[in-house]
């Protein structure tokens, strides 16, 4: 098992304290989800830790040893799924796989409905199959761990399970960290829960989650 | 293979400002073809220079999105536009001599 922890994260942006010693922790084996309202920071400490937003109060540790300030560039640690759709328009989805080494077969068992697509360009294929091919991009590269910012977002309900069952299946070799706003879609398929508010992460419950944030009772 | 695979990226990207930096190109060489005294020609090149560099930055800035494809291929801006950069100067270069 591999460990890999965010700590006293800080990040002040206008004057507004955006985070404060933030700590957070994944684990090969397990999908960690992060919640929190909009504007709370979430992409924002997601880029901090990737290595790409800078700030000077950080520290992402690998099973105890730092990584440095640049996350991205240490070989096959850390992959990053942004909000928006990331790949080049007019790259064609069978030049992805080639690049990248990926099995065609296994993704078009995973998601059959994506086959039609092997030959077009990514201008072509609609805003959830081009988060579908990301997703699988991302999760199926040789990297340790990989963070996923709203990977639900545009995917249709029968995609969303069977994204489900393939993060369940991929968690065995490393380690999952997303957020989205599809709460029970989050409290579905992660392992751990951590709460964004007020600059604070901490860890929480389902059960706290929908008292405290949700605002459900029971 | 690692390094074809950054290559290829780097072709990718380049795409993306290549053909603006190419009539560009064309349009200062003929420039140079029209006023070409020795003067002309060095203030020609040092704006091809330019122009190319601020096409590629604005490249990046307009796709900042796409900068996470080479981010996750271990892949910083800098290096990216710069090799784009080179790539393009390589391509000029092959073209000057039919220009001037």
């Amino acid at each position: 098992m591999s460990i890999l922890e965010a700590d006293s994260i800080r990040y002040n942006i206008s004057g507004r304290q955006l985070l404060s010693d933030v700590y957070l922790k994944l684990e090969t084996g397990k999908v960690t989800g992060l919640v929190g309202r909009n504007g709370e920071g979430k992409s924002t400490l997601f880029k901090i830790m990737y290595g790409v937003l800078n700030t000077e109060d950080r520290s992402v540790r690998v099973d105890g040893k730092y990584m440095g300030h640049k996350i991205y560039k240490v070989p096959n640690l850390l992959g990053f799924l942004p909000q928006k759709n990331f790949i080049p328009k007019y790259l064609k989805v069978s030049n992805l796989f080639s690049l990248y080494k990926l099995s065609m077969p296994d993704c078009f068992a995973a998601f059959p409905e994506l086959e039609k697509c092997v030959n077009s360009s990514f201008a072509d294929l609609s805003g959830g199959e081009t988060r579908l091919f990301e997703i699988y991009f991302i999760i199926k590269s040789p990297y340790k761990f990989v963070i996923l910012d709203e990977p639900f977002t545009l995917i249709s309900p029968i995609f969303i399970d069977r994204l489900k069952a393939f993060f369940a299946r991929e968690k065995k070799n490393k380690g999952i960290l997303l957020s989205d706003h599809m709460f029970y879609e989050v409290m579905d398929v992660c392992d751990d829960l951590y709460l964004l508010s007020n600059g604070v992460v901490r860890k929480t419950s389902m059960q706290e989650l929908k008292v405290s944030y949700l605002g459900i009772s029971e | 293979m690692e390094i074809i695979r950054k290559l290829r990226l780097i072709l990718i990207f380049s795409r993306r400002f290549l053909i603006a930096a190419f009539f560009f190109t064309a349009l200062f060489c003929l420039l140079s073809l029209k006023f070409g005294t020795e003067h002309i020609k060095v203030l020609v090149f040092v704006l091809k220079l330019l122009t190319s560099v601020m096409i590629g930055y604005v490249t990046l800035q307009y796709r900042k999105n796409e900068l996470y494809f080479y981010y996750n291929a271990h892949l910083s801006p800098v290096v990216v536009l710069i090799a784009g950069l080179i790539l393009e100067f390589i391509l000029f270069a092959i073209l000057m001599p039919y220009c001037f």
